[in-house]
C-alpha cells in the first residue's frame, strides 16, 4: 500500500486523529503514573520531584494490606476455576455437535453482556438469600462468572483455528474422547488456556461492580477499597497502586500479545 | 457420535451448573423480588404485587433517569464506534513490535479496573486536578473550571474505558475482508473516502452492531462511573438502583428497576440489531 498517496492532506489528518485517540488511551495511565512518584501531597503535573513515599504508605497502611491479600486470596481461586469451567466448555461446546450449539455458546459469554448493576443486585440478593453476604465465597462467585466468558473466548479462539483431523485420528486408533481431550487437544490449545488464565486473572483483580455490593468489610477487595478512598479522600497512596495494577497488567498483557503472535491467533 | 457428544455434554456441564446456579438463579431471585412489596426491607411478605413497578411508572423522575441512560449509552456507543476505526485500520495495517506496542497501549487501559481508570480522570479534571492547576499556574484562569460532574467528562470517561472493546470489534471485522477490494476499490480510482463509506463501512456492520451491544449495555450498567464522575447531578437508572438497594434499602424497588433496566436494554439492543440487518440487505440484497 505504499504509494504516493501514503503523504496526502487525508493521509495525514488520518494519521493525527488516530495519534490523538492513542495518546488520549494512554494519558489517564500516564498521569497515574508520574503522580505516584510525586513527592507532595497533591498530584502535581509536571511532578515536581521523585519520591516512593506513597508506595511505602501502601505497604504500611493496615487497610490496603488487608485489600491485597484479600484481592490475592480471591484471584488465587478464581483463576484455576473459571479456566478450568471455561476450557472445558470452550472444548465441549466447539466439539458437539448439539442443535443448540450456538445458544450455549451466547450463554456461556452472557455474564459479560448482563449490565453490571443487575448481576451485582442479584447477587445481593443471592448473597442475603443465602447467608453469604461479605463472605469470600459469594466474591469469588462472582469474579469466577466474569472470568469465565473471557476463558471461553480465548479457548474458543485456538480451537476454531485446529485442525480437526487430529482428535479423529486420536478417536480411530482408540483413544477415548476424555483421553484424546487430554493428550491430544490440551497441548494444542494451551496457548489459548493460558491466555484465557490471565485474563481470568486481570478480571478478578479488576472487578468492582459485584464486589464493592457483596463485600463485607473484612473481605474489601483492592477496587473496593479503592472506591472507599477516593469517596473520602485525595490522597496519592491510590496513585501507588494504580502503578501496582498497571505494571502488572502491562506485563501481562506483553507476554498475552507475545504468545498471541507466536501462535498466530488474536488476543480476542 | 451419541457417545461423543454425551462426552462433550459432560464437559459443558461444569458451566451450565456454575452458571445456573451464580446467573440463572440470582436472576430469579431478582425477578421474584420485585413483586414483592416495597417498605420494610428486612421483613419481606410472601404476596406479589406489581405495586412496585406501578409507583416506577408513576414517578416522573424515572423518565429522565431513563432518558438519561439511553442518551448517555447511545452517545457512549456511537461517540466509540465512530473512532474506532481511526485506530483499528493502522492496526490491520502494522506488523509486528509495532503491532505489540500498539496492542499494549490499546489494551492497558482495559486491563486495569475500572476504578483506576475512572480516578485518573478525575485527578486529571477535578478542581485542583492537573487542567486546573496548570491553566491556573499559566494565569490563563483565575478559579478552577468546573469540569467535573457534567456529561460530558462522563462521556469522556466511558469513552476512554470502552473505546478498546470497539477497536478490537472493528478491526477483527477489518481483517476478514479481503485485501483486493481495497486495492481493487484503488485502482479503480476511488478516492479514500469513498473506499471507506462504499467498501470498509458496510463490510463492518458486523464489527458495528457487536461494537454497539457491548457498549450500549456496558454503559447502561454501569454504576461505578456514574457515581464517581458524575455523583448526583447525572441521575442515571443504574446509578439509582444502587441507592435503592445500598442506600435507601428498598430491595423490592431497586429489584423492580433493574428489571425495568433490563428490559429497556434488551429491547433497544434488539431494535438496533434489527436495523443493521435491514442496513445489511439493502447493501448486500438478500
Amino acid at each position: 500500500m505504499a504509494n504516493k498517496r501514503d503523504y496526502s492532506i487525508g493521509k495525514i489528518i488520518f494519521r493525527s486523529i488516530t495519534a490523538i485517540i492513542f495518546i488520549f488511551l494512554l494519558l489517564p495511565t500516564l498521569i497515574i503514573v508520574l503522580s505516584a512518584f510525586s513527592p507532595t501531597e497533591y498530584a502535581t503535573f509536571p511532578p515536581q520531584g521523585f519520591s516512593l513515599r506513597w508506595f511505602t504508605a501502601v505497604f504500611t497502611d493496615q487497610a490496603w494490606v488487608l485489600a491485597i491479600e484479600n484481592s490475592l486470596k480471591i484471584a488465587v481461586v478464581t483463576i484455576p476455576i473459571a479456566t478450568i469451567i471455561g476450557t472445558l466448555a470452550a472444548y465441549g461446546i466447539y466439539a458437539s455437535n448439539f442443535h443448540w450449539k450456538s445458544g450455549l455458546q451466547a450463554f456461556v459469554l452472557s455474564p459479560i453482556m448482563l449490565p453490571a448493576i443487575i448481576l451485582g443486585i442479584s447477587f445481593l440478593y443471592l448473597a442475603t438469600a443465602f447467608g453469604l453476604l461479605g463472605s469470600y465465597t459469594i466474591i469469588a462467585a462472582g469474579h469466577i462468572i466474569v472470568a469465565i466468558p473471557y476463558v471461553f473466548r480465548s479457548v474458543t479462539n485456538v480451537l476454531v483455528g485446529l485442525n480437526k483431523d487430529i482428535q479423529r485420528a486420536s478417536m480411530i486408533l482408540g483413544a477415548t474422547p476424555f483421553k484424546t481431550f487430554l493428550k491430544v487437544v490440551m497441548p494444542n490449545i494451551i496457548s489459548g488456556v493460558f491466555l484465557g488464565a490471565v485474563f481470568a486473572g486481570i478480571t478478578s483483580l479488576g472487578e468492582v461492580s459485584i464486589s464493592l455490593l457483596v463485600s463485607s468489610s473484612q473481605t474489601v477487595t483492592i477496587p473496593v477499597q479503592t472506591m472507599n478512598y477516593i469517596d473520602q479522600t485525595f490522597d496519592p497512596s491510590v496513585n501507588a497502586v494504580a502503578v501496582i495494577f498497571i505494571i502488572i497488567a502491562i506485563v501481562l498483557i506483553t507476554i498475552l500479545e507475545k504468545v498471541a503472535e507466536k501462535n498466530k491467533i488474536d488476543v480476542f | 457420535m451419541i457417545r461423543k457428544d454425551k462426552t462433550n455434554f459432560f464437559l459443558i456441564l461444569p458451566a451450565i451448573l456454575f452458571l445456573t446456579a451464580f446467573l440463572i438463579l440470582p436472576l430469579i431471585i431478582l425477578l421474584l423480588m420485585a413483586f414483592r412489596s416495597s417498605g420494610n426491607s428486612i421483613v419481606i411478605d410472601d404476596t406479589l404485587t406489581i405495586n412496585n413497578f406501578i409507583s416506577i411508572f408513576k414517578n416522573q423522575s424515572f423518565y429522565s433517569g431513563i432518558l438519561n441512560t439511553l442518551k448517555l449509552s447511545a452517545i457512549v456507543s456511537i461517540v466509540c464506534i465512530v473512532l474506532a476505526y481511526f485506530p483499528a485500520l493502522t492496526l490491520v495495517k502494522t506488523k509486528g513490535n509495532t503491532k505489540t506496542l500498539l496492542y499494549v497501549v490499546l489494551l492497558s487501559p482495559m486491563l486495569t479496573s475500572v476504578v483506576i481508570r475512572v480516578y485518573s480522570w478525575i485527578v486529571i479534571l477535578s478542581s485542583n486536578g492537573i487542567i486546573n492547576q496548570s491553566l491556573m499556574k499559566l494565569h490563563l484562569i483565575k478559579s478552577p473550571l468546573s469540569l467535573m460532574w457534567n456529561s460530558t467528562s462522563l462521556v469522556i470517561a466511558f469513552v476512554q474505558v470502552l473505546l478498546p472493546y470497539a477497536i478490537i470489534f472493528i478491526s477483527n471485522s477489518l481483517t476478514k475482508i479481503d485485501n483486493n477490494l481495497f486495492r481493487a476499490s484503488n485502482s479503480l480510482g476511488a478516492s479514500a473516502l469513498y473506499t471507506f463509506f462504499h467498501v470498509i463501512l458496510p463490510l463492518t456492520i458486523p464489527g458495528i452492531l457487536s461494537s454497539f451491544t457491548l457498549i450500549f449495555s456496558l454503559t447502561a450498567g454501569s454504576y461505578i462511573t456514574p457515581m464517581l464522575i458524575a455523583g448526583h447531578q447525572k441521575q442515571v437508572m443504574a446509578l439509582t438502583i444502587y441507592q435503592q438497594a445500598m442506600q435507601i434499602m428498598n430491595l423490592p424497588m431497586a429489584a423492580a428497576l433493574s428489571v425495568v433496566l433490563l428490559l429497556v436494554v434488551i429491547l433497544t439492543i434488539v431494535i438496533t440489531n434489527y436495523l443493521g440487518r435491514l442496513w445489511e440487505v439493502r447493501v448486500y440484497g438478500k
